[in-house]
């Protein structure tokens, strides 16, 4: 019974809902404020300190708003999948060892998280092809034809820790990950290789610059995000800051790791501290390269992941198996 | 090149003069029209650009003047070549097949001057100007506005 | 939406579009993400100013002229003025030609950032997007130290300017040139090299120079695209028979092109600038107002920002005009411009688009658009909206 109430209580405040949602929204405007003062200008700031309150204010307002329906929308199921992509990304958190132990772990979801995560993804794409508009279906499209490409060099990226670490389950690999590299320091520049192609695939997967094709907002309006208004919109932002979050809280797990074993209070937050960080790590880095990069052409973006991504990641999975053998 | 020019067109034009300013311009009957572009074009082969195509609403000379303002790249001119059309049946030949950037040109007089540009098969009314002018034709001297039509 | 995804879908770009700086409406006829055909329909934005210039008398025509469009108004009260003092017999004293071309000159340099911040926006890149239009500031406060406005410079007349300049705006205005100067060429340097940027550009929206002078195209569009013509080099105007400048001319012919042009040009003008300032005549800056002119017509031709810019004034006495036409670059160039987009993806719509340099408040006061069947493209909102979701 108290480990029911306890797995309710973490679902639902911290990593769960709550904690997704402040994440999320503490998410947008480190990527909005970072983005403002690398473009030279200012960002949020007057909503609370340094702008820190103007996601929330944000969403608060989207609420108050009128959703607008279009005739040929089936609202429900729209409604429906966008809260079914929202939910995976907080149950994704659940995984992710915040404080050093995930809620939910077992051996082999270091692959789950990745798939919940595109699954979220297709979601929004089938809530923007049921709005049937001529500018959400090629939003959508491209969205597709993006997961595919990119779904194949995540998987043998986040292969490379499972292998380096020689564990399957996300917990331990961010116990073991920065060590096992100390220890072996031969597969140093494999990993550094990776980060780099992670870096790429990653801003894929989060849409931003060079890849936002999906929303790009100078061709197609706003993509698949067009027909979204109200609250309705808050949602689908909430759930695309929560992906933003979610996607870079368990790439700096992996890949950078380092968190405390110990079970001591004291050891429990400082993890939590230190993953968070890792966290703005990563979603600084993706800022940067949104930053200095404009938009590629859809099939640009696809030449150049099927003809040079895909194969590198390959070609850098055998050589991780390789030098793993060897040592 | 520029005597060329003159002679070429002489026996197609009618009067010769220069705007304040400078600039030439030559009074050629219309039917001669695309006889004097012919030669333009095969002249200075085909780099001959048109500007615009101004029309003017001579009220009391009872016609429509057609002034086709033209570049020629070659030697560097800027001429006009004046073409008039009577005001109740105003209709000249198109030369968008010859210069085909001058359909704009043509469609707007058409618009708001009502000349029939025959040749023209793009021709339509209303289009830039609002739909409950209807037929109207905006730029002539009579026409005194939408409530008093 | 019937048939497959392959089937063809009409996609509407406006009138309101994040693409669009100005309301026109672009019917894109696509076929997955390939355009088959464009058919724009612009007047949007038309004002009757034609008509409204014959019912006012001259000096009010200044500010109508101005307000034809506000990104390249100096060209057009230039090129006003200029035809009202043909008609008028008068011309200008010299110091007021030179400050002409001074206040033209940064005219063109605001415009060509403002669309070259712009074209990086629409290709997606924002940083640069946000840097040219914090340097275009720059030019902004200059303006804003010579005429008194930031935008609508209202600083011609007919028979010479309306403000005078004095050492010290001299030399403010020569020290800032110099930081404005490594600035651009830093971004000259990022539209020659950036990869992604050239990616989107380079080969796309090809005019080959044969189909540029069959189209009538002018300015930087038809300069990017191998045509020689530079009105202020072939037919000098204000203070141009006395500066030397180069004309710049390129020969790739796509979109990549025209925008280098442009960024070369803003390099010309900011010399320019300089060395009028530095060579300016003393003397009166105005000639005293004559309210009416005689008898007469008179042919302006003037450079644009966007490109060759024509006003056709006749007179037949008194202080109004008998009839006044403007003929604007942008509509010169969107015939070309509508043939451009076949072929190419709906991703270099965006960049086909800001290559033209859109100016539709100049191009609407009196157009019409080509819609190739004929038919008549008046639709209804809801019809629009319905052929949104097609």
């Amino acid at each position: 019974m108290n480990h029911v109430l306890l797995l309710i209580l973490q679902s639902l405040i911290f990593p769960g809902f709550i904690f997704v949602f402040f994440l999320a929204l503490f998410v947008e405007w480190f990527e909005r404020k970072l983005t403002g003062r690398m473009e030279n200008r200012m960002g949020p700031t007057y909503t609370g300190p340094h702008g820190i309150l103007q996601p929330f204010a944000d969403f608060i307002k989207l609420l108050q708003k009128e959703t607008i329906d279009v005739v040929s929308m089936v609202p429900q199921v729209i409604d429906l999948l966008i809260v079914l992509a929202l939910s995976i990304y907080i149950f994704c958190a659940l995984f992710i060892p915040y404080t050093g132990n995930a809620v939910l772990s077992f051996r082999g979801d270091i692959i789950l998280v990745p798939l919940l995560l595109g699954l979220a993804s297709s979601f929004l794409y089938f809530a923007g092809l049921l709005t049937k508009n001529a500018l959400t279906v090629i939003g959508a499209l491209r969205l597709l034809l993006q997961v595919i490409a990119l779904d194949i060099p995540m998987i043998s990226l986040i292969a490379l820790p499972a292998i380096f670490t020689g564990s399957l389950t996300i917990e331990k690999v961010s116990h073991i990950m920065p060590y096992c590299l100390i220890k072996q320091p031969l597969l140093i520049p494999v990993w550094l290789i990776a980060l780099l192609l992670l870096a790429i695939t990653e801003q894929a997967e989060i849409e931003r610059n060079p890849f936002s094709m999906p929303h790009a907002e100078t061709e197609i309006v706003a993509g698949y995000l067009t027909e979204f208004s109200g609250a309705r919109l808050a949602l689908v932002n909430l759930a695309r800051d929560a992906q933003l979050a979610v996607t870079s809280s368990f790439v700096a797990s992996i890949f950078i790791g380092g968190l405390l074993t110990s079970n001591v209070l004291t050891a429990k937050v400082i993890n939590v501290v230190i993953l968070l960080l890792e966290t703005f790590l990563v979603i600084f880095v993706a800022t940067e390269i949104k930053c200095i990069t404009a938009r590629l052409r859809i099939d640009i973006a696809l030449d150049f992941f099927w003809k040079y991504i895909i194969p590198s990641c390959i070609g850098l999975l055998l050589l991780a198996i390789v030098v793993k053998v060897i040592i | 090149m520029e005597s060329k020019l003159n002679e070429k067109l002489k026996d197609f034009i009618i009067e010769s003069g220069k705007f304040k300013g400078g600039s030439e311009f030559f009074k050629v009957d219309r039917g001669k029209l695309r006889d004097v572009f012919n030669a333009l074009l095969r002249e200075f082969k085909g780099e001959v650009h048109v500007t615009t195509i101004t029309a003017i609403d001579r009220l009391d000379e009872k016609k429509i003047e057609l002034d086709y303002e033209i570049w020629i790249y070659p030697i560097k001119k800027a001429i006009t070549i004046k073409v008039d059309t009577p005001r109740d049946d105003p209709k000249v030949d198109s030369i968008i097949d010859l210069v085909p950037g001058a359909l704009l040109y043509e469609l707007e007089v058409h618009d708001l001057f009502g000349v029939k540009f025959i040749g023209n098969s793009y021709l339509v009314k209303p289009f830039i100007i609002s739909e409950d002018l209807g037929s109207a034709t905006p730029l002539r001297k009579d026409w005194r506005g939408p409530s008093r039509q | 939406m019937e048939g497959s995804l392959t089937s063809i879908i009409n996609l509407i770009f406006g009138p309101q579009h994040p693409a669009l700086h100005e309301p026109e409406l672009f019917r894109f006829k696509v076929e997955g993400e390939i355009v088959v055909k464009a058919e724009p329909r612009i007047g949007y934005v038309h004002r009757g100013i034609e008509k409204l210039f014959e019912k006012n008398a001259y000096i009010k025509g200044i500010y109508l002229s101005e307000r034809i469009c506000g990104i390249c108004n100096v060209a057009h009260t230039v090129c006003y003025c200029q035809a009202v003092e043909n008609v008028m017999n008068i011309e200008p004293p010299p110091r007021a030609k030179y400050l002409r071309a001074v206040v033209h000159e940064l005219n063109r340099i605001h415009s060509h950032l403002l669309l070259l911040g712009v074209a990086a926006e629409e290709l997606g890149f924002d940083t640069l997007f946000m840097l040219i239009w914090r340097d275009r500031e720059l030019v902004m406060d200059l303006i804003e130290l010579i005429t008194g406005n930031r935008v609508m410079s209202a600083f011609n007349t007919i028979g010479g300017v309306r403000r005078d300049v004095n050492a010290e705006t001299i030399e403010k205005v020569l020290k800032v040139l110099p930081k404005l100067e490594e600035r651009v060429k830093y971004y000259r340097k990022v539209f020659e090299e950036d990869p992604t940027i050239r990616k989107r550009t380079v080969d796309v929206g090809i005019l080959p120079r044969r189909d540029a002078i069959r189209y009538c195209v002018v300015g930087p569009m038809a300069r990017g695209s191998a045509v020689d013509v530079d009105i202020r080099r072939d037919i000098p105007y204000a203070a141009y028979d006395e500066i030397p400048f180069n004309v710049i001319v390129r020969d790739e012919c796509d979109v990549w092109a025209r925008l280098m042009v442009r960024v070369d040009e803003v390099l010309e003008s900011i010399n320019i600038v300089r060395y009028a300032l530095e060579h300016l005549p003393s003397g009166q800056i105005r000639l005293p107002l004559k309210r009416s002119a005689p008898p007469g017509e008179a042919i302006s031709r003037v450079e644009a920002p966007r490109g060759e810019l024509l006003y056709h004034l006749v007179s037949k006495g008194g202080i109004t005009p008998y009839r006044l036409k403007v003929r604007t670059p942008t509509l010169a160039n969107l015939l070309a411009a509508s043939k451009l987009f076949e072929g190419h993806t709906i991703a270099d719509i965006p960049a086909i688009l800001v290559s033209i340099d859109p100016c539709f408040a100049c191009t609407d006061r009196v157009t019409l658009v080509d819609v190739k069947s004929g038919k008549s493209t008046k639709v209804s909102l809801r019809e629009l909206a319905r052929r949104g979701r097609e």
